[in-house]
């Protein structure tokens, strides 16, 4: 090789000698199947930790799958204000109570918190008592485990059960474990494929039990449960499908359209009776918008969760972040208490509620991409007293330990608010105050595992 | 008609997804396999690709930047798939392929050269000779396929090549001494 040749045309032949070829047989496929069992995300980032799937897999079913999928209407409202009742399903007893109302956003200010972000290199401590229920990806289906919470110990819960397992959720004697199982090839949830159900099982894996829930059309599918401190009772989020007659979907232009609305629900477990939150309704819309993570306050008479915004696809520079809300477990006084948050847990004593908080900017350089900052903060359940516990712009997905500590991820890969590189995520804990944050040590299993329930003893 | 695939897709149908993943996979695998040199490596990026696309795609703004964004999303999966590459590789011992360098004509040489050169380089520095030289890419468009200032692509341009030349230039010493070897 000599510097007097024409090094660009040779640079540029040899490109175009090597890139005639076309993509892998299957690669399309591939890719559509982990697209399809992907939520697009409006606000609250989580990762993709999947690890792709080689050619020898299995055959690829997605062109089949994305066929069933739903067309999504684009019309995006919130339902508020009068003509909101408590709706019962099928099996549930009892009448409408009165229309509850949307508090306005309280704007509160924020209060220092005496400590802030984890920094420096910190000795990282091993953690004992408990286990974790968390989900490992296995090509795009989802397994649910359980291990120690120093990661050791790991085992499957339930492999034989068809379908991807999420949302893992301890109930506080620890005992029992209820998790969402979604079937295989699944898109968007509709009134043909019908969607997600809730199982129980235990910690040792014992044959997991559909929680009957009395999904039946317009239920399309039950998800993201969680159970009530007695016990007695799992608010989860559900999704309805009102198919509409006459005129195409507005924004595919296929077949009729249909009217998607996620709402909470409540089911008395020694009953059966299920209660949909109707204050809590929210349209699907042009850009899917939905109820994510409710949990109950201690005393079982709120329960606090994130709702996605709406907002004009068109419109926005930056798209606004997830809110969080506080809702009375019968559906009334429904007020939202943070303009951005999700994850909200509440403090073993009910008295104030951890969240993650997510600030949208336009990305670098062009905007195509928006930059991410997360961060986590404390708050009265009437949205009050806002505390910021971590400034690192990293520390995401809080929760309440039963010890009155808060556990949280940081995640490296975040790096000005975009994914920068592969570092593994680490868990830490945190005084309620954002004092002594200390990083646990925990297997690599855990660090790509998403999401994580805490042990209830923790 | 593209601007609302986009837009369908943006507002989450899959099929509009479909359609424009199947009109770009062979691009990005061409791009993925260029600059990782590796087609296995370049699968999974292309994956994490559409994957990420479709998760972020409410956060595209301009429906006629889809294509410029995707770029942008796959050359971010690219460098992962680098660093996970250099990771893996820094157990392994690199053997130079000085003993199988063909004495044959001087374009084969030549292009053998070039691919083991090419190997041998940072991965943003692959990067730009692709987009330049492969795909063609003006400063602008490099710059924003790459997240970096526009001037600072004629730089890292200017390193790229260079550092592609003394890779290139090392392997014909070494091809020198060993063909000088030969004879004594």
């Amino acid at each position: 090789m000599t510097a007097d040749r024409d090094f660009d045309r040779q640079l540029g032949a040899w490109f175009d000698e090597r890139a005639t070829s076309r993509a892998p047989e299957g690669l399309l496929e591939r890719s559509l199947e982990r697209v399809e069992a992907t939520r697009q995300q409006v606000g609250w980032r989580i990762t993709d930790r999947w690890r792709p799937r080689r050619a020898i897999g299995r055959p690829a079913t997605a062109r089949a799958s994305l066929g069933r999928m739903l067309a999504v209407v684009a019309v995006v409202a919130i339902a508020a204000g009068a003509g909101l009742f408590l709706r019962l399903s099928p099996a549930a007893v009892g009448g409408p109570s009165s229309a509850p109302s949307i508090a306005a956003s309280p704007s509160p200010s924020v209060v220092p918190s005496p400590s802030v972000a984890p920094s420096g290199t910190p000795a990282v401590v091993r953690p004992t008592g408990g286990i974790f229920a968390f989900i490992q990806a296995s090509g795009y289906v989802g397994q649910l485990w359980v291990a120690n919470l120093d990661g050791t110990g790991p085992r499957q819960l339930a492999p034989d059960l068809a379908g991807s397992k999420g949302t893992p959720s301890w109930s506080p004697d620890g005992t029992r474990l209820v998790f969402t199982l979604t079937p295989l090839g699944m898109g968007y949830p509709n009134a043909e494929n019908g969607g997600s159900r809730l199982y129980m099982t235990d910690a040792s894996g014992s044959v997991p039990q559909l929680v009957d829930t009395g999904c039946v059309a317009p239920c399309s599918g039950d998800n993201d449960a969680a159970f009530s401190r007695d016990g007695a009772r799992l608010v989860f989020v559900r999704t309805l499908v009102h198919p509409q007659s006459g005129s195409p979907d507005p924004v595919t232009g296929k077949g009729p359209g249909s009217i998607v609305e996620s709402v909470l629900a409540t089911i008395d477990l020694s009953t059966g009776r299920v209660a949909e939150l109707a204050s809590t309704t929210i349209q699907f819309g042009g850009s899917r918008l939905e109820n994510h993570n409710p949990r109950w306050s201690p005393d079982g008479t709120q329960i606090v969760f994130t709702q996605d915004v709406p907002y004009d696809i068109n419109g926005p520079e930056v798209i606004p972040p997830p809110a969080l809300f506080v809702v009375d477990a019968d559906g009334r006084n429904l007020r939202q208490i943070s303009s951005s948050g999700s994850l909200g847990d509440w403090s073993p004593d009910g008295a104030r509620i951890v969240f993650g908080s997510v600030s949208h900017r336009a990305g670098p350089g062009n905007g195509y991409l928006m930059s991410q900052y997360f961060d986590i903060y404390t708050i009265r359940p009437d949205g009050t007293e806002m505390r910021r516990l971590t400034s690192d712009q990293i520390s995401q997905a809080p929760s309440w330990t039963a010890g009155g500590r808060i556990g949280f991820f940081r995640d490296p890969t975040l790096v000005n608010g975009v994914v920068a590189n592969t570092e593994p995520r680490q868990l830490w804990i945190m005084d309620a105050d954002g004092g002594n944050a200390t990083q646990l040590s925990v297997s690599p299993q855990l660090q790509q595992a998403w999401p994580i329930a805490w042990p209830p003893q923790a | 008609m593209r601007g609302d695939l986009v837009e369908k897709a943006r507002s989450g149908d899959r099929d509009a997804f479909a359609t424009l993943a199947a009109g770009s996979i062979d691009r990005l695998f061409n791009i993925a396999q260029l600059m990782l040199r590796d087609r296995d490596q370049a699968d999974d990026a292309v994956q994490e690709t559409l994957v990420s696309a479709w998760r972020d795609l409410k956060g595209l703004r301009d429906l006629d930047g889809f294509d410029a964004w995707l770029h942008r999303v796959l050359i971010r999966c690219v460098y992962r798939e680098a660093n996970r590459e250099r990771r893996r590789s820094w157990r392994t011992v690199q053997v130079p392929e000085i003993a199988s360098y063909p004495d044959t004509a001087r374009d084969v040489e030549d292009r053998d050269a070039l691919d083991r050169g090419f190997r041998r380089l940072r991965p943003e520095h692959r990067a730009v000779l692709v987009l330049h030289h492969y795909l063609g890419f003006s400063d602008d468009e490099a710059a924003e396929a790459l997240s970096v200032p526009a001037g600072t692509i004629k730089s890292r341009l200017n390193r790229a090549t260079s550092a592609l030349r003394a890779e290139l230039e090392a392997d014909a010493r070494s091809a020198d001494r060993m063909a000088v070897g030969t004879v004594r």
